[in-house]
């Protein structure tokens, strides 16, 4: 079949040999016209992203992967030899799973992760718009694209949040609702503050208040985030009319008392008021999460929100490894008959060159009447479709029974590869 | 057979309800197709007396339950194809096959009323608020579920239930319905029954009731919409008020049979 998947990520590579070996989008035609020009691959799609460079490629009948991989090393400007060790090639079947699992997500260094499945999208479409693929690739690419739709339908590997940035985002909205148009108070400049902060942000978050012991710090920061600054003393009174709080200290104690939030509850008519404790030592009091309307978490509920949904995906992980594999499976059979029929198509489209060749050699027949010649032509038709139906027939049967290789032989010795070579 | 078909209707959407929790074998109690099969029973069982009486037999505590259930299963079915209202569409489907079950076992015996436009819109507006009461409730014990989850901690999948902020809003313009309908209803009824040759006010169980529940919802909404309480409050006010409901049937078919058959 020829289908071949060469490549690199960051299961095999490090950052500064990814980085090097990446492909800019306005670079991809480019290196797909040389491919084929250079006979390394008849169709082909090039996927490069952070973590991954990845060529998805029908071969030639003289390529090898390794070829195709020191190609791809060249290019990048690394040493052939050296670059070598950080490749991996599949070949096809084992190529066709290997691109639907990266499809779907089980191959990325988070798993479950939606980028992916875009970026092959993108892959695909400008190998598309430059003609690179044709009806194999073609089948192949949208096959992945469909068998990652379905793997993200029927399991839950995206479901479930994996960062401590989103699990913050997560447990807020499940108190407040959508964090559009919402406001939060940021009370301090921890690395972990910011991080939730910044994610809350990404969520919609519509206004966010920075607090700090030091004024000037908070202003800072305020202005990083497109937000306002606040004295520390304002705290409680901001907290009367924000939705959510933060806390990211090194102050080393409490900040934000049950006393005090008791009296902002009160003044807030018990509206929910989530607070995320990220300092250790902490800065809210856990006695506050008793109080009517207020939700307090640390930085142990983030992260066992995240733990516990890195576990989600690694239980879905093996539903969608069975999907994968029944789909590869079914695809890799379909491209099987697709291209059993496409060969035998090329023996019996070789018999009839010949046959009109010899025909057309034969001037005698230039004498003969329309209808005699006629006849002429449906004899020796006929002659070629039982001469070649006995192989034609084995053939067949070779394919059906799996035995590729000699299914290979035989259809190659009736093509005659000195003449048919890219028939 | 009417009988057979709700009560084969009722257990249908109990085990719809509660089959996605019962792993691969319960999973079959909730496929499209079994729902599907229990819905034409539903519905026979609601068209049969209409075909046998020759218009809406609202006056019958059996057809008008059946006709809530309908309701009610409608609003769980749409809920649960939502991935964060799953648990909330099933709660529902399980309320609806409780009211068909009880329809099932009621009376069918029809009310003295005549079927004026008044009666109809008496019964009907008064079910679109008792229906509205049952999503109250619905949303305030799912509201219960899900802050008791997070004031335990218990946060493993809490991102597949609804949102607090969600469940707090659906159960105000519930109670909001339940009560405008209701009170329409009740007046309607009140304002025919004084144009005939009854009083405005039957003093029967069904109506000292319908008016304590009333004042109870109307209760809930003040604090909520004008004094701004929200959360554990709103959703007590629904449970207890849905509570209420309750009790207004139970009596009503215990009694008497039908809705203002019962006097005190």
């Amino acid at each position: 079949m020829g289908l071949v998947a060469v490549g690199l990520s960051h299961h095999t590579a490090p950052v500064d040999v990814r980085e090097k070996l990446a492909v800019p989008a306005a670079s991809v035609p480019g290196l797909l016209d040389t491919l084929r020009k250079r006979k390394l691959g008849r169709e082909a799609v090039l996927l490069s992203t952070c973590n991954r460079v990845e060529l998805y490629a029908r071969t030639t009948r003289d390529t090898t992967p390794n070829a195709i991989a020191r190609w791809l090393a060249e290019s990048g400007g690394l040493h052939r030899t050296s670059a070598q060790k950080h490749f991996y090639v599949y070949r096809e079947q084992e190529a066709l799973r290997h691109l639907f699992r990266v499809a779907s997500s089980l191959d990325s260094m988070i798993l479950g992760e939606p980028q992916i499945l875009g970026q092959v999208r993108e892959a695909y479409r400008l190998a598309v718009d430059h003609r690179a693929v044709g009806p194999m690739m073609r089948g192949v690419m949208e096959r992945a694209l469909q068998v990652a739709k379905r793997v993200r339908t029927e399991t839950t590997i995206g479901r479930e949040t994996v960062s401590v940035g989103r699990a913050g985002v997560n447990l807020a909205a499940q108190v407040v609702g959508s964090l559009e148009g919402r406001a939060a108070l940021l009370v301090g400049a921890g690395a972990h503050g910011k991080v939730v902060a910044r994610a809350m942000l990404d969520a919609g978050l519509g206004e966010l208040v920075v607090a700090n012991r030091t004024f000037g710090r908070a202003v800072a920061l305020a202005e990083r985030f497109g937000g306002s600054a606040a004295h520390l003393e304002a705290v409680a009174r901001t907290l009367e009319r924000v939705d959510v709080g933060l806390t990211s200290t090194a102050a080393g104690r409490i900040l934000i008392d049950r006393t005090t939030l008791a009296t902002v509850m009160r003044r807030r008519r018990y509206r929910p008021l989530v607070l995320i404790d990220l300092s250790v030592p902490r800065n809210i009091a856990p006695g506050v999460h008793t109080l009517e309307g207020v939700y307090r978490f640390d930085v142990d509920d983030l992260t066992g929100v995240a733990a516990s949904g890195q576990r989600s995906r690694e239980a879905a992980a093996v539903d969608a490894e069975r999907i994968i594999a029944e789909e590869a499976e079914r695809c890799w059979g379909l491209l099987q008959i697709q291209q059993v029929g496409t060969q035998i198509g090329q023996v019996t489209r070789r018999a009839e060159r010949i046959r009109r060749e010899e025909l057309a050699r034969a001037h005698m027949l230039d004498r003969l009447s329309p209808e005699d010649r006629a006849v002429v032509e449906a004899m020796t038709r006929a002659m070629v479709k039982k001469i070649l139906h006995p192989a034609l027939t084995r053939a067949r049967g070779l394919a059906a029974a799996g035995e590729r290789s000699e299914f290979e032989t035989l259809v190659s010795a009736l093509l005659d590869p000195r003449r048919d070579e890219d028939a | 057979m009417e009988q057979i078909c709700l009560l084969l209707a009722a257990l249908g959407y109990t085990g719809a309800a509660v089959g996605t929790r019962a792993g691969r074998a319960g999973a079959i109690l909730a496929h499209p197709a079994l729902i599907g099969v229990v819905g034409v029973l539903h519905v026979a069982a609601l068209v049969i007396p209409v075909s046998a009486a020759g218009s809406l037999p609202l006056g019958s505590l059996r057809w008008t339950l059946a006709a809530l259930g309908a309701g009610v299963v409608v609003l769980g079915l749409a809920l649960r194809r939502q991935p964060r209202m799953r648990l909330l569409g099933e709660l529902l489907i399980a309320w609806s096959g409780l009211m068909v079950g009880l329809g099932a076992v009621a009376p069918a015996r029809r009310g003295a009323e005549e079927l004026a436009a008044w009666f109809i819109l008496h019964v009907g507006l008064s079910l679109v608020g008792i229906a509205a009461f049952v999503g109250a409730f619905s949303f305030s014990a799912l509201y219960l579920v899900v802050r008791g989850r997070l004031k335990r901690k218990d946060l493993r999948g809490i991102g597949t239930l609804p949102t607090l902020e969600t469940l707090d809003r659906l159960n105000t313009r519930a109670m909001a319905t339940g009560f405008v309908t209701l009170s329409l209803g009740m007046a309607i009824g009140g304002a025919a029954a004084a144009i005939g040759d009854r009083s405005f006010f039957r003093p029967d169980v069904t109506t000292w009731a319908t008016v304590a529940i009333g004042l109870w919802y109307a209760v809930g909404l003040y604090l909520r919409l004008v004094m701004g309480w929200r959360g554990r409050l709103g959703a007590m006010f629904g449970l207890v008020g849905f509570s209420g409901v309750l009790l207004l049937i139970g009596v009503a078919m215990l009694l008497s049979g039908s809705w203002h058959g019962a006097t005190v």
